[in-house]
Order: C-alpha cells, then structure tokens, then sequence
C-alpha cells in the first residue's frame, strides 16, 4: 500500500499533541526516517499532460512491475516471452522481460512499454519493447515492437531521442490480438513529438514563444491493421483511437548508454550511421584473403560533436611495411592487418599501440577506443579472422605495461628498443607451428589481468563474440557472443 | 673436514640455484639464476661476417655467439650481430667493427637475442630442412633511423657455399599527432635477404 509524504506529515502533526510525551526519541527517529525514506524512494515522476483534455488521467508516469501488475489486473503476469514459430513467419524467439522499468502512457488508454531482453542474437543494435494494454473488452492485449536505429542516439534530450526514434525502422512482430498470421503483423507506426511553448501546446515550434519552445514526450503512435501498411492519419496526438481499436500510443524504453557493454559498442562502430568501419574492415580483408606481402591500415577520428573522419586503407609499403597509425586528438580507432609472415593474432606491439591509442583519446572517445587486426592463419586459409580489443580497466593496462617494459634487463634502453625487448618475449611463445585456437589461448594466457578485452567477428562482421579462456585443456577459448 | 663441508655446501649451493634449460624451451618466462644455454650449439651456425649485393646496394651482417652473458638475474647463451648498410653507393651506417666492443649488456648490439624457432613458427618455412633451427632475434635499428623490430636468420648451404636468410620485420609504433613523423626505414621490411659468408 502507498502511504504518501502528506499522509505521514498530517498523521504525525495530529498525533504529537496528544501523545509526544509518550514518544521515545527512537521512535521519534523512526518517523523521521520513514519520512525521508518515503520522500526519497517514490518511483512516480511528475505527471505530465499533454493536453488540457488530459488533464485527470495519470499521463506518463514510470512504476515498478509490481505496480504494473497491481494496475494491469493480473498479478501473475510473468516476465518471460516466446514467439511462437508457427504462423508468425519468424523463428522462435525468447525474450525475458526487465522488470527494473515500466512506463505507463495513459490517453485515450493506458498502455504500459518495458524493455524486453532477448535471448538470441541481436544484430545492428536492434532493441526490444513489450507495450501491454487492455482494449475495450478489458481483453489485456500485448505488443512486441522491435525498433531497429539508423542513427546513433547522441544525447538524452527529448529532440535527440526523437530524431533517433524517427529514424528508426519500427515493426510489430507479435501481436497477441492478431497471432497468428503472417508477419509482419503492423508496419504502419510512426513517432510522434509534440511541440510547447511555456505550458501551451503548440502546433509547430515557430514563431515567438517568450518561454522558449520545448519538444515533449516521446511517443510512437501505432496504427495496426490486420493488413498492414497504411499510413497513420495526420491529425496529429488525439487521432488515435481507432474504429478497430487497435491504435494506441506508447512511451518507449530505449536501452541506457550504461548498458552498452564493450562488446555491443563494437557493432556499434560497424553502423553506416556510426563510424562505419565495416567496409574499411572488408578492404583489409580483401588484401589479406590475397596474401598481400604487404600490411595495410586505416584510422579513425571523432571530433566533439560527434563528426567521423576516417583515413582510406593505406598500404605500408612507402614505409619500408610499418602501418603508420596517428595517435591523439580526435583519433580514437585504428585496424591493420597482418601478413601471411606474421602470426595472426595481435603482437607485443599491437597491445601497446591499442594502449596509446586509448591514453591519448580525447576524453569524449574514450568509450570508443577500439583497435582491429584482420589476418589469416594459413597462406591457403579461406577465411580471414577479425579480432577487435576493448579496455576493461585502463589503470590496470598501464600497470602491466609499464611492468613489462621497464625492468632490470630493458635498462637503458631507449622507449622503442624496450617494446622491442618486450616483442622479443612474447614471441617465444609462438615459436612453432599453431592452429588459431592455440594462438587465441596463449594470447589469452599472456594478457591475462591487462585490463582488456579480445573480440572476435563472425565472416559477415555483424556479431561479435568475447574470448576468454575456458579452463578446459582440450576446448581452451570460450567465445561469448554479444546479446 | 671444516674445508671439506664448507665446499660441498657451496658446490651445493651452485648446483641448485643455476638450473640449465635449453633454448628450444624458452617460453617468454625467465627463471632466476637459471642459465639458458644453447645446449646444442644450434646459434654457432650463424656465427660469420654475411654479404647481400644488389647492384650498388649492399647489406652485409657479421654474427658473433656470447655465452653465459648475464645482466639480469639470470645468465644466458645470444647471438649478437651489426649491420652495414650502404645504398646506391652510398654507405648509410656501418657498424660492422661494433661486434667486437666488450659491452657489459649485449643487447647494446644492434642484433641480439637467442630464440630458437621450428619451421612452422612464422615466417613459415617451406624449404627448411626438417628439424632444422632458425633464429629470432631483436634487430634494434638504432641506425636505421631507430626503426627495429625482429630479423629472422635462416641458415643453408648451396652449391658448397655457406648462405644466410635474412627476414626483417618491423614494428609499428604509435605516432603522436603532436610530434613530427618518423622517419624512415633505411633497411627494406618484410623481405628476404639472402647473403652470402665471407668470412
């Protein structure tokens, strides 16, 4: 049961003349802390109208699942999901509901959007949403969107969201009023933003406006139709209420920045809408599938407003084969492949230039800092191995390094003869011949604790798998892929 | 008798803190006071003054063998060397009279080191004997405009005449935009060399 703030205050303020002198302060103390806890643990936001009709319903609001629940009528709502792979044309795919959010949209309904983690793989950066309402039979019918970017979400401001979201391709992929038929079940869905001056809903954001204009909420209108395909009529927020009652409007989850693991920022790098670097990958692999004797690079750089530059695959050959990759400033990614003469995995000197890279990325690349080796096991080898590296803890990496360049045997050594030294030991460990899996497991054991991580691409380049070492002697890397 | 024991106990002593492991077995790990010693005397067969002429260019490689050399807590058997390089009749470094200064840290050579490799450790080799050695060593560049990495030697025999194949392979270092370019290699990378012994 929820006891507001005023409730307690009102109760304690009547109470206390009558009974203050009965009150130990322990128990003063608790009331006081139930007060402040209560302030402080209150999971509503403010409530938000959009229109003055709106005004006494509950508009967008965030509650627990508990509540959702509460709300929804059916306590025994689980937060595990599977598409059925009959009738939907899709294969069948789980989905495991996060219960730590759940947006209530109410309009002309209340329709409630959670996040939905999938238990498959996820390509391109798409994300999931669960949008539950009950229609007007109180028939409690769910939705799963699938929102697919086109564009990075560079900002966490309402009109940054909103032009990720338009950009975005949205498509219902389960419906539980229309399963089963043919996917897909509803293409018409649109985003829709609305335009404030002060607290006056405007039409457009133009003209004058004293307060200043304002972009609120972030809404997709979905208009579903057996069918599919038609388009949403243009008449803007309160149109949504359809003869079919199908159409309702919902308040999205979009995925944290927070969650984006090292992993899922890989693919991220790969997006035409992001660094693109997919196509520079390819070309290396290109060079390298040919057993180019010589290596080849290309880098990358990102100003502060997010702009991305990047550098055409060079050849190392007018460098007597020394890949020259820039490091600082706005440069913050780079790849290289290696030669059929060389072994394919990142040497002694990869980990270092990876390791410069990231000290001297702008503060605002950091995150993105990832460096890439392409290389082929074999001369004969059809396929081309994609490695990317990730740090996990920099501090950690600047230890190990520095441990491994400066001791009593690399004294008086000048910087570059002490990675010489430090390549020089590493590579006695590949001193015979080696499959790839062998070279992944003593690279793994070597830079075991560096602080950073090995990923490995799949032939297409669109998922992305951890290495880590297994402990089993006969199978010694396992690849986690990225979810 | 006190003699006697005070010998056995240093005899002792030595024994146990000097454990000898074989090159071929060197793992990117060093024991302390272990002596790594080339048990088989495999880097003997590249010691020798090496030429490669092409035209006006010519590169030639002299190789000395140290044993026991010890800087660090350990002791171990290298294969040191120095390079002359001269370019379109142009001599460009040589430092070829250096292999014979008595430096304390034999890594102050130009070329140093003592890993053994098999044929199939890279660059692979395809018409080494089978069982035979070759060697990896660190090729500091100092005079090759500081541009090093690792150089490669294969050694064999053709037509009577001693022989040697030389691979070198750079690194790649990271270049600071706020510092000039480096410059270049002097010594071509990522190709083969093959020499011939003069002396």
């Amino acid at each position: 049961m929820f006891v507001s703030i005023s409730d307690i205050l009102y109760y304690f303020y009547k109470q206390k003349h009558l009974y203050m002198k009965q009150l130990s302060s322990t128990f003063y103390l608790f009331f006081l802390m139930v007060c402040f806890l209560s302030f402080f643990s209150s999971c509503e936001v403010d409530k938000e109208f959009l229109d003055a009709k709106d005004s006494g319903k509950q508009m967008k609001r965030q509650i627990s699942f508990q509540k959702f629940k509460q709300e929804i009528g059916k306590v025994s709502f689980g937060n595990q999901l599977s598409i059925s792979a009959a009738g939907t044309g899709r294969t069948l795919e789980e989905f495991e509901i996060d219960t730590t959010l759940v947006k209530a949209l109410e309009t002309d309904k209340v329709v409630y959007t959670m996040k939905l983690e999938p238990k498959f793989e996820v390509a391109d950066g798409k994300f999931y949403n669960l949008v539950v309402y009950k229609d007007n039979f109180d028939e409690i019918i769910k939705n799963i969107i699938e929102i697919h970017p086109q564009s990075e979400l560079l900002g966490n401001t309402e009109p940054e969201i909103g032009t990720y979201l338009e950009n975005s391709l949205k498509e219902i992929i389960y419906s539980s009023r229309l399963a089963p038929v043919e996917a897909p079940l509803c293409v018409a869905v649109d985003y829709q933003y609305l335009c404030y001056c002060g607290n006056h809903r405007e039409g457009f954001c133009e003209g004058y406006c004293a307060a200043g204009f304002r972009w609120v909420p972030v809404l997709i209108s979905v208009y579903c139709t057996s069918g599919g395909g038609e388009s949403i009529p243009d008449e803007g927020y309160g149109g949504s209420s359809g003869d079919n009652g199908e159409n309702f409007m919902l308040d999205p989850v979009l995925p944290s920045f927070d969650d984006v693991t090292p992993c899922q920022q890989i693919s991220l790098l790969m997006q035409p809408y992001n660094a693109n670097m997919k196509p520079k990958i390819q070309v290396l692999g290109e060079y390298t599938s040919n057993n180019s004797s010589s290596e080849f690079g290309f880098e990358f750089s990102k100003n502060s407003s997010g702009e991305f530059y990047n550098s055409p695959v060079v050849s190392s050959l007018t460098t007597g084969n020394i890949v020259k990759t820039r490091v600082g400033g706005d440069f913050y990614a780079a790849g290289h492949n290696h030669t059929p003469e060389i072994i394919s995995i990142f040497s002694w000197s990869d980990i270092f230039m990876f390791f410069t890279l990231y000290d001297k990325a702008a503060s605002y690349n950091k995150d993105d800092v990832t460096y890439f080796l392409v290389a082929k096991n074999c001369f004969t080898c059809a396929e081309n191995n994609v490695y990317a590296l990730k740090v996990d803890n920099f501090t950690q990496l600047r230890n190990k390094i520095n441990s491994t360049l400066n001791n009593s045997n690399t004294m008086g050594m000048s910087f570059s003869q002490k990675i010489q030294y430090a390549e020089s030991y590493y590579m006695e460990k590949f001193k015979s011949d080696m499959n790839q899996s062998q070279l992944e497991s003593v690279f793994l054991e070597y830079f075991n604790n560096f602080g950073f991580s090995i990923y490995k691409a799949n032939p297409e380049l669109t998922n992305w798998s951890k290495l880590s070492l297994s402990g089993n002697p006969i199978s010694p890397v396992v690849s986690n892929p990225c979810n | 008798m006190k003699t006697i024991i005070l010998l056995l106990a240093i005899t002792l002593a030595i024994t146990c803190n000097s454990q000898i492991i074989n090159l071929k077995d060197l793992d990117g790990s060093r024991i302390t006071n272990a002596y790594y010693k080339d048990v088989d005397n495999e880097l003997n067969q590249f010691e020798g003054t090496y030429q490669y002429t092409n035209g006006d260019d010519e590169l030639t490689i002299v190789l000395k063998k140290f044993e026991n050399s010890n800087i660090a807590d350990y002791a171990e058997d290298l294969l040191t060397g120095e390079l002359k390089y001269k370019k379109n009749g142009v001599v460009l470094f040589d430092n070829l009279s250096k292999i014979n200064d008595n430096l304390p840290n034999k890594y102050f050579h130009d070329i140093c080191g003592n890993t053994l490799i098999t044929n199939g450790a890279r660059p692979i080799c395809n018409d080494c004997l089978p069982n035979q050695w070759r060697a990896r060593l660190i090729f500091f560049g100092r005079s090759n405009n500081d541009n090093g990495g690792s150089i490669v030697l294969k050694k064999y025999i053709e037509n009577g005449v001693e022989k040697l194949k030389v691979f070198i392979q750079y690194i790649a270092l990271p270049v600071d935009i706020n510092d000039p370019d480096p410059l270049p290699v002097l010594i071509p990378g990522s190709q083969y060399f093959e020499l011939t012994r003069i002396f």
